[in-house]
């Protein structure tokens, strides 16, 4: 998974400084930016370099929730630049149309082509949108330069007309009041929906894209979602672009100008506004600036880039940021100091009573229905597979199971190392399609379902090896789980409507309570990387709770805790089992296996050798031969080996 | 009739050159999952490396050959120690691909300062009179870049496939930790893999620039193009990408011929688009099942 092993995440401003900073510093110095051309009357400042600013910093937010947000590379925002402007351009030259239903097409046109780029490269991981849109660039190059009769060709679009709307005059000058207000629009657009549930769920993605996924969340959906609003506003940026010079040509839209882009997002850093305005001045401004050397521009940028990768991987704003902690440690005392996240730290003693309290009641508005097991195909079972089966190549590793799961009970799923379990979890959430069989879940057919919709009809799940969004928070990982609860569209979260705050502090609460309730709420804050191994597993449960589940999927949720731990994981079993939620329980530790379990299934070699009451299965001999050895199975009263996942068939 | 068996010989040249670096880029993906953003430019070094070799120092076509190669040896080793390297330890996509593509733009703008920004022409070693062949006219170089093409991907394949160190890369690109655990050194195949790719890249500069010219801006869209192959192919696919070049390749020469040169470099990136569309794998690749 790509995740940042050795960076850390971007650290926020410290809250002395962040608070004052947000509520008043930044509307302030965004309102006093207004007035920039009234303090200088020169016009190329004005006219070319500050609206050329404010027209490349949109294409530049929006680049960022591609690169900076959701982690995929497009190396082709110059021709979806072009797209907007040429549609903007031709749209007012040839057919007259204004300007504001000229922009609009051109927004359009990059989303749409957006959509058209997007849906065949983000169907993989891998670097298949960096190539396509690569392509892409290179295309739409050719086309305005052999489109002749649409595009002019190499001569380039002049008819632009006047952008003069009775005493309304946007020329010159005042071009920089129409796109400055734009830009701040982009920007506080850009930086809602990053802080919102929907820059969760990509960032959520781009940590662990199967973890985001069987939190209800499609990874088609948010990634392309993230491409065609960046290509939006590119589209939006060209079409301003068209007036900078009363003039278009092919030239400007080159594979180089992608690259730019590029650099300016990576320089100024991303995930921030300062960045992106600050990267935007980089590659307006410095090439004027270094005139003189201007036929090394390229390698100035290429190592400039290759410096920051390395160096300073959150670009300037994060030296900025860095810089803020510092001051706020050396004058705003040891309070501020304090709140601080650190990795690593200590915990208090008394931090886990998990299983102690009861489950915090799911929002009412929120709450699936999920449909009564009477519903259900299979005589009453909450799930239940017939001959459910899978293979690899030839290694047939699930084998003809029928399980039964009936609503709130506990059901373990035991076996030697290598024996389907994780495979059968796997299958149940959708990761892998059965080769053959069915998984029927509260009446549905499920085997086709994908993670997203598997975790939407209400299955959760917790992952062998802790599988957590390890740069954010403690709280913001269960409101990933808690996505599901957000019914507030794109403009909500646009507007910032009181709709949205309401479902974000309503979220915000719940899951602090979820976390009270596993008894980790007092690290709501910290990273969950810095997280001690058995909390992270308590932070899954908590962010598998958060979906509403019927059933959870449980693989070895006691793998490498203290006996302390397992103690409070055993006691939060039997809560949830109170709370009427059924569970799959996948665990080598035999005491609790058998102490808290209702039905026991067997595996061996991905076939199920026998199933059936905890005591039951404790005296099947086949099972005692393939797993659980003699020694468990003389009493498993008597304290049994804490492991015994090397079970002699495991040999 | 004559005139189109030229005109599909000239697709196959060029493709053969597309599949080269498509082949390059098919190493170090099944070796580390990335791939070099700065190919194309590795082509071009190589390309007028090769020139200065021939040209200025009078040595002849084989050094000129062998020059390039040792500057892609070189290159490679640069490369995955500044681009890759880094950027697998953070386990950053974003920051390997922007990091090539870094790489990239530095080496086409030094060559420009190296070899100016005019294109030159980079003598045929067997000469640039086209050949009778009964009705066909073929030129020598054509016929030379698909046999040195062909003999260089024969026997890298046959050096993966039957040589120790081809199998270490097997079971690299398999498992790069089961492989670890075996006792293979991961790192030093990942770099051994950018040597064989960059080093392929830059003889392919050699090879090519008899037929078009040779300058700082040549590997932009032979570069380019070369992705469009590996994807079409299968990026994990020695037969696709052989498929994929000559598809692409003979494409561009119909396209220039019956609809308009304008558009000669369009056919591939179409194709790209549809095959990522229709079977994102490509052609010739297969799924692989990602263990949780």
């Amino acid at each position: 998974m790509p995740e940042s092993v050795d960076r850390g995440p971007l650290p926020s401003l410290p809250p002395g400084i962040g608070g004052p900073w947000r509520r008043y510093a930044v509307p302030l110095l965004a309102a006093a930016c207004f007035f920039v051309p009234l303090a200088s009357s020169n016009a190329y400042y004005v006219h070319s370099v500050m609206s050329k600013v404010c027209i490349y910093t949109i294409v530049i937010a929006g680049i960022d929730l591609v690169v900076g947000y959701a982690g995929d590379v497009s190396v082709g925002h110059a021709g979806l630049f072009a797209a907007g402007a040429y549609t903007a351009a031709i749209l007012m030259w040839k057919l007259h149309l204004p300007f504001p239903l000229a922009a609009l097409a051109g927004i359009a046109m990059g989303a749409l082509f957006g959509l058209l780029l997007g849906v065949p490269a983000l169907r993989l991981t891998g670097p298949y949108l960096a190539v396509a849109t690569i392509a892409f660039g290179l295309i739409v190059q050719t086309f305005i330069n052999e489109a002749v009769g649409l595009t002019n060709g190499s001569q380039g679009i002049r008819e632009i007309p006047a952008l003069r709307y009775g005493p309304v005059n946007f020329e010159g000058n005042n071009f920089y009041y129409l796109v400055y207000p734009l830009m701040v629009l982009t920007l506080v657009a850009v930086h809602r929906l990053a802080t919102s549930y929907w820059g969760r769920a990509v960032e959520a993605l781009k940590e662990n894209a199967v973890a985001a996924a069987c939190c209800g969340i499609s990874r088609y959906r948010f990634k392309l979602g993230a491409f065609i609003l960046s290509a939006a506003f590119a589209g939006l940026a060209g079409a301003l672009f068209v007036h900078v010079d009363k003039y278009i040509g092919p030239p400007t839209f080159s594979l180089q100008l992608s690259i730019l882009f590029l650099i300016a997002v990576i320089f100024g850093g991303t995930r921030s506004i300062l960045g992106n305005i600050i990267g935007t001045f980089l590659v307006v401004v410095l090439p004027d600036v270094f005139n003189a050397v201007a036929e090394y521009q390229l390698l100035i940028f290429g190592v400039l880039l290759l410096l920051t990768l390395y160096f300073i991987p959150h670009g300037i704003a994060g030296l900025l940021r860095a810089l803020a902690w510092r001051l706020s440690d050396r004058f705003g005392g040891s309070r501020r100091a304090a709140s601080r996240p650190r990795p690593g730290i200590e915990l208090p003693a008394d931090v886990g009573d998990g299983g102690g309290g009861t489950l915090p009641a799911a929002d009412p508005v929120a709450r699936r229905t999920v449909a009564a097991p009477a519903a259900a195909g299979e005589a009453g079972a909450l799930l239940a597979t017939r001959d459910l089966t899978v293979a690899f190549g030839g290694l047939v590793a699930v084998n003809k199971l029928n399980l039964r799961i009936d609503a709130g009970r506990v059901h373990a799923l035991i076996g030697p190392n290598g024996s389907g379990k994780t495979t059968t979890v796997n299958l149940l959430s959708g990761i892998y399609r059965p080769t053959a069989g069915r998984i029927q879940f509260a009446g549905r057919e499920i085997e086709r379902a994908a993670p997203n919709e598997v975790s939407r009809l209400g299955i959760a799940r917790t992952f062998q090896n802790v599988a957590l969004f390890g740069d954010m928070t403690v709280l913001e990982n269960v409101l990933v789980g808690l996505h599901h609860t957000y019914r507030g569209g794109l403009l909500h979260v646009f507007l910032a409507t009181r709709h949205a705050r309401r479902e974000e502090a309503r979220a915000r609460a719940r899951a602090q309570s979820l976390l009270d309730f596993v008894g980790i709420g007092t690290l709501a804050a910290e990273r969950a990387r810095s997280l001690p191994y058995g909390k992270q597993r308590l932070l899954e449960i908590a962010r598998a709770l958060a979906q509403d589940p019927a059933l959870i999927l449980l693989d070895e949720p006691a793998a490498g805790l203290t006996s302390g731990e397992i103690a409070e994981v055993d006691a939060l079993i039997g809560t949830l089992r109170a709370h009427g939620i059924a569970i799959l329980l996948i665990e080598h530790h035999m005491e609790l296996v058998m102490g808290v379990s209702d039905d026991v299934t067997v595996l061996d070699f991905g076939k199920q050798i026998a199933s059936g009451k905890p005591a039951v299965i404790q005296q099947d001999e086949r099972v005692i031969s393939a797993y659980l050895g003699t020694t468990v199975a003389q009493g498993a009263a008597a304290p049994p080996p804490a492991e015994i996942g090397q079970g002699p068939a495991g040999a | 009739m004559g005139d189109l068996i030229q005109l599909i010989l000239s697709g196959v040249a060029l493709g053969m050159i597309y599949a080269l670096l498509a082949f390059g880029y098919s190493i170090t993906f099944s070796t580390s999952r990335t791939i070099n953003f700065a190919q194309g430019e590795f082509l071009m070094l190589g390309a007028l490396t090769g020139l200065t070799i021939d040209v200025r120092l009078h040595a002849g076509y084989l050094a000129a050959a062998l020059g390039a190669a040792a500057t892609g040896v070189l290159l490679g080793i640069v490369l995955e120690r500044v681009a890759i390297r880094p950027a697998l330890r953070t386990g950053s996509a974003v920051s390997w691909i922007l990091a090539t593509v870094a790489l990239g733009i530095v080496a086409r703008n030094g060559a420009e300062r190296i070899w100016g920004t005019d294109d030159s022409l980079f003598p045929a070693p067997l000469g640039s009179e086209p050949l009778q062949l009964g009705a066909i006219r073929v030129l020598p170089q054509e016929l030379l870049v698909i046999g040195a093409a062909a003999l260089i991907m024969i026997v890298v394949e046959a050096f993966r496939r039957w040589s120790l160190w081809g199998k270490a890369v097997t079971a690299v690109a398999a498992d790069n930790e089961a492989a670890a655990l075996a006792g293979i050194n991961v790192p030093a195949v990942i770099t051994a893999s950018f040597v064989i790719s960059s080093a392929i890249a830059a003889v392919s500069g050699v090879l090519v620039a008899p037929l078009t010219l040779a300058g700082p801006t040549m590997g932009i869209l032979l570069g380019t193009k070369a992705y469009a192959v590996a994807i079409v192919g299968g990026l994990q696919s020695g037969v696709g990408v052989i498929v994929g070049g000559l598809l692409i390749g003979l494409s561009e020469q119909l396209t220039a011929r019956y609809i308009s040169t304008g558009y000669k470099d369009t056919p591939g990136f179409v194709l790209l688009i549809l095959i990522l569309m229709i079977k994102p794998a490509g052609i010739f690749g297969k799924r692989s099942i990602k263990k949780v």
